[in-house]
This record gives structure tokens, sequence and C-alpha cells, in this order.
């Protein structure tokens, strides 16, 4: 399969539905993927941060795809995240998720998205993408998040791809983009050695990041878990997007507030945004269950508004 | 307070954001720049802008630097483009239009006439995969990959970058075209007036075969020809080796015929001023204005040491007028 380009717009960091038993919730999912479908230009599966990506293990990983898979019937992009805590665990998971794949011959769109620093170091980073890249047919997106790898119980040197060793990394055609988390300067910095890519996305890993200085290529949204509508309306918007909405009256004034709320919204999911969410997403009757993987699972399960706040200001 | 505050802060993000967005144009320039530079130095007809909003405004601040650097350019509404403004198009027309999406519909309203009428289309904008681009004889990405306001609200990083690529096409035409200091001046009569006065004769005086020049040996006929053909009003009247021994101007040509009645076949010696005021080519042009109003004279022979011709000025031209050239250019 040959993709061009990765696609532009908002990409949801789907929750994992996962039920009392810890298995994928079929039903909740099928749901889940309802109700954002339309508002999404992406989805990603099983990320470190929404998806529990490191906690499912390869059962539920595979199981998830396969379900999700079964769901979208190619409508639009999946992104995947493939990192495991070693190269070979992670070479592994791929191989196993492209037979997957290949065993009922899906047709859509896939996206594997890998932390390299979440197994690997800066050094040798090129090669072993050569390697990786090789062994599969799909496109690879990176994702940089330096929290996600200052979690990390070993000590590393550095927790952002250095911007000599992605320039080099861009040289690999497979590689179609970046999902970036961190500061300003580095994505700065990032964007001068990506230039010369004209195919090649930075999505903002960040939301705060994006409502203040929307990048170009898109988002990672959280929050469209539970507001999709308002997050493709306002990143549309930002995209210039909806050029013929803008001669609408109070049409700025209408995103400005669209703004706000999904400021708002977020600072109240942002305390344990897994937890918190799928809790309001049965608050919602989207799905059943709230269960979480030991790694999201609150010690306490603080009382949240999130979902009243959806119902008062009549968010979708 | 320590450290920098909020504001100032944000303030920096901001012009960190759109400096990046004007360096990302860099590994964006190719060779639908190049091909852009070419048709419109090989073109016969001027380059008109066309956008809407902020790109409109964007447009028309390119426009001026390219009429300020010798490319005629105008801009041209999308909206007033449909309301009959269109017919100032031309098939030897270029007509660059700028839309940061490349979907704005009052400019995909016009696309199709403007190709109708023959001329050449230059789309401005950020997405190759949009209709502008694609129905554009040319697509230079302006595409920027951060705007620096929230919520993209206002197009802020964007703007930046398309003004910047349109100086990148004035500058580039400047160079190919030599356009040269003399040239700018040129263009700018009322810009800079004290400027303007202080450069040195020489360089805005009229010379070679812009020169009205008869010799003493010929007749006033010849005379009133060269002084028609020159359009300045007056004709230099010269001895061996362009030595300036007088000056025929339109007065002296009435006075004469009041005297003589018929002149044609006279000598222009017998009614040329013979101590006509003259300036050395290296005076600055204040004092050939100064020379000329207090004389009350409107053509002012260049001399060199020698008194030998080397040029000519007219008053009109040194103060910004129409006729005002340069060394002879148009």
């Amino acid at each position: 399969m040959e993709v061009n380009k990765a696609p532009k717009g908002l990409i949801v960091d789907l929750i994992t539905p996962l039920d009392d038993k810890g298995d994928i919730d079929d039903d909740g999912l099928d749901s889940l993927l309802k109700n954002v479908l339309p508002h999404a230009d992406a989805v990603l599966l099983a990320s470190p941060q929404m998806g529990e990506g490191s906690g499912l293990g390869l059962k539920l990983k595979t199981d998830l795809l396969k379900k999700a898979t079964a769901f979208i019937q190619g409508r639009l992009p999946i992104f995947l995240w493939i990192s495991e805590d070693s190269v070979e665990s992670t070479k592994k998971m791929l191989a196993l998720l492209e037979d997957l794949l290949e065993s009922y011959n899906y047709k859509g769109e896939v996206f594997w998205l890998d932390s390299p620093l979440f197994y690997h170091s800066n050094r040798g980073l090129y090669e072993h993408y050569q390697d990786l890249t090789l062994n599969t047919k799909y496109p690879f997106v990176l994702y940089n998040d330096p929290g996600l790898i200052n979690m990390l119980e070993r000590p590393l040197k550095r927790c952002n791809i250095r911007t000599s060793i992605l320039k080099n990394l861009t040289e690999i055609g497979k590689i179609k983009g970046l999902i970036f988390r961190g500061s300003l300067t580095r994505v700065n910095n990032f964007q001068k050695a990506l230039n010369h890519r004209l195919d090649f996305r930075v999505y903002d890993g960040d939301e705060d990041r994006f409502l203040e200085y929307p990048s170009m290529s898109g988002v990672l949204s959280i929050g469209a878990n539970v507001a999709p509508q308002i997050w493709n309306k306002v990143t549309r918007a930002s995209l210039g997007m909806f050029e013929e909405d803008r001669k609408k009256k109070d049409y700025l004034h209408q995103i400005w507030e669209m703004g706000k709320l999904l400021k708002d919204l977020r600072q109240m999911y942002i305390p344990n945004p897994v937890w918190i969410i799928k809790k309001s997403l049965v608050d919602l009757n989207i799905i059943d269950f709230h269960a979480c993987t030991s790694i999201t699972q609150p010690f306490v399960e603080e009382e949240n508004h999130l979902a009243e706040f959806i119902l008062k200001h009549n968010i979708d | 307070m320590g450290g920098v505050s909020r504001l100032i802060q944000q303030a920096r993000e901001v012009l960190q954001i759109e400096a990046q967005g004007v360096l990302g144009l860099i590994e964006r320039i190719g060779s639908e720049f190049e091909q852009a530079v070419e048709m419109i130095l090989n073109s016969k007809g001027r380059v008109i802008f066309t956008g809407i909003g902020k790109s409109g405004i964007v447009g028309r601040k390119i426009m001026s630097t390219l009429n300020s650097t010798g490319t005629p350019s105008l801009f041209l509404h999308p909206v007033e483009a449909i309301h009959g403004d269109l017919g100032v198009v031309t098939s030897d027309d270029i007509v660059i239009a700028i839309s940061k999406s490349g979907y704005t519909k009052e400019l995909l309203n016009i696309v199709p006439i403007l190709t109708d009428l023959g001329a050449k289309l230059i789309a401005f904008c950020g997405d190759p995969e949009s209709p502008l681009a694609k129905e554009s004889h040319l697509f230079i990405n302006v595409g920027v990959e951060r705007e620096a306001c929230p919520l993209g609200l206002a197009p802020t990083t964007s703007t930046t970058a398309a003004l910047a690529m349109g100086d990148a096409l004035a500058v580039v035409l400047i160079n190919r075209k030599q356009f040269n200091r003399k040239d700018f001046k040129r263009f700018h009569p009322g810009g800079s007036l004290g400027d303007r006065f202080s450069i040195k004769i020489k360089e805005v005086m009229l010379t070679g075969n812009q020169l009205p020049i008869v010799t003493i040996d010929q007749t006033v006929e010849e005379t009133i020809f060269e002084l028609n053909k020159k359009k300045l009003g007056a004709s230099l009247i010269v001895g061996d080796d362009l030595i300036l021994l007088g000056i025929v101007t339109d007065g002296d040509i009435r006075r004469a015929l009041l005297h003589w009645k018929d002149i044609v076949d006279l000598k222009v010696e017998k009614i040329m001023s013979k101590s006509p005021k003259m300036i050395d080519k290296e005076k600055i042009v204040s004092e050939a204005v100064t020379l000329m109003e207090h004389n009350a004279i409107t053509v002012l022979p260049i001399v060199d040491k020698l008194k030998r011709v080397k040029g000519i000025v007219h008053l009109h031209g040194l103060l910004g007028g129409k006729e005002f050239r340069l060394n002879g250019s148009q």
C-alpha cells in the first residue's frame, strides 16, 4: 500500500474500552467509534496516553486492532501505537499486527505510531528504522513525547529525538509524520530540519499548544473522545478548512467560545484523563464500563463532573 | 517580578513561529518559482494580484512593491471583478491569486473567467491539493506549519509567509531586470524629494540620442524639427566637439516669427540665445532646480568643464513630473 501523505486534521486519541474482565468491550468500542468517526480525520489506537498502550499487552492490542478495523472498514486512517519495551519486542509486535491485517486483507490506511525513545536511544536510530521499515508495508508516524520517556524507570540521556537524528530519519520515505509534545523552541527546530519533506506532517500532541498556536497538520486530541464535534469544528477552523463559515455572522466569536469551552473541558479531565473520560463516557451512555488497566486506575476515585459539564453545555 | 513576563514570552513565541514560517519557505521554493519569474519577465502585460481579506491586503502590498521596482502591477478585488472589473484583464496579463487555503470561493469564481481571457494564473497558497492550486498554471507553495494566533482565528504566519514570498519575487525580478538605484529613483519621484534633490545631475540627466542637438550651421527649420522630435521645448546649439554655443526654445521661435516672418531657411545662429544658462554634470539636482527657478527656465544644458554638452534636464522631470526620465530610459 503506497500512502503519499498522512492525514491532516483531528486525530482522536481513543480510549480503549475494557469490560469488567479486562477484555476489549466490543459494544463500547463500536459505540465510541460510532460517536467519534463522523468528526475525526483519524483515530489513534492503544496510545501510551489515552489508549493505555503500554498496559494492554499483545493479546489486547491485536484484539483492539481487529475489532476497530472491523468497525472502521477503511473509512478513515488508523494510527496504532506499536512501541514495546525493547527493540525485539517492538519488532515482534509489529510483525504480529502486520500479519493480523494481512490475514483479513485490510484495505484501509494504517500508520504505525512509534515512540522510539521508549525502547531505543538516539544512537543508531536511523539504522533501526531502516530495518523496521523494511519489514512492513505500512508507513510510520513518530511520537516524540518527553513526558512519556521521563516516566520510564530506566534513565535515558535524552527524552527527545535529537533534531539531527530526526533530519536523518526523514530520509526514510516511509516515515510520514511526527506527533510532537515538548517545547515550542524544539518543535521549531524540528520544523527547520523537516522543511525539505513537504509531505511530512507535524501534529500537535499537546491540545493546549494546538489551541494556542495551531499546527497546520492537526492535533492529537484527548478531549475528542467526549466532545468530537466541537473538537472537529475548532480543528477545522484552526486549519482554515472552513472558508465559507468565516463569513457567517459571529463565526469568529463562536470559534473563540468553543476554544474556551475546550480549555475548560480539558481542565476537568487532565488530572487523570483516561479514568475521568471513561467515567464520563459511561455517564453519557456511550460505553458501559469504566474499567482501566492497572497503570491508569486511580487509587482514589475522586468525584468528577465532566459528564455534567458536557450535558450542561450541550457538547456532543 | 522575576524573569520574563508571560506577555513578553508570548510575543517572543509569536515572532518565533512567524520567523519559522518564513524560513520554511526556503525549502519550498523550487522550479515553479523560477517559472513564475520567467513568466513575468516574458509577459507583455501586467501582474495582477487578487485575493480577499488579509490575503487581499498582502496582494496590494506586493503589487505596490512590484510597481515601485519596475514591474507594472495592479490589484483586482475578486468580488469587484465579477461585477465588471474583469475588463481590466487582458490575455497578456499574469494573475497572482493569494489564498491561504486555496478554497476561497470568490477567487474560485473568477478562475475560469481569467483563464478564458487568456491570462496566466499563479496561485500563492498553502495547499497543493486545493482547487486554486490545481487550476492555476503555476502553484507557489506559501504554506506554513503553524499559525501564531489562537485557534487560527486570524491568519498570521500564513500572511507573513505570502508577503515574504512576494518580496522574494520582487527582488528576484529587480535583479533579473538589473533594476538599479537610478531606476528606483525614477519610480519614486514623490517618495523622497530631499533624497532626489541630493543626487548628482549626471545621474538624472538625459543623454545620448535623447539630447536635442543641432549644429551652429543648421537652419531654423532643422532646429524646429529636432525640437519637436525630442519634446523638451528647446534645442541645444553646438559647435565643434559639442561645445555649447547657444540654445533655442519655443519662445525664441515665436519671437523670431514676429521679427522675420519667414524663418525656416534662416541659420539657427540668428535666433538662438547666445548665453544660455548651464550647469556642470557633477553638481547636484537641487542646484539645477534653483538655477532654473531663478532664471524662469524649464530646461538646462549640462556641460563639463570645457563646456561640452553632456546632457540636459527638464524642470518637470526633476520635480517628479510625468516626463521624468533618467539617462534616457523610458
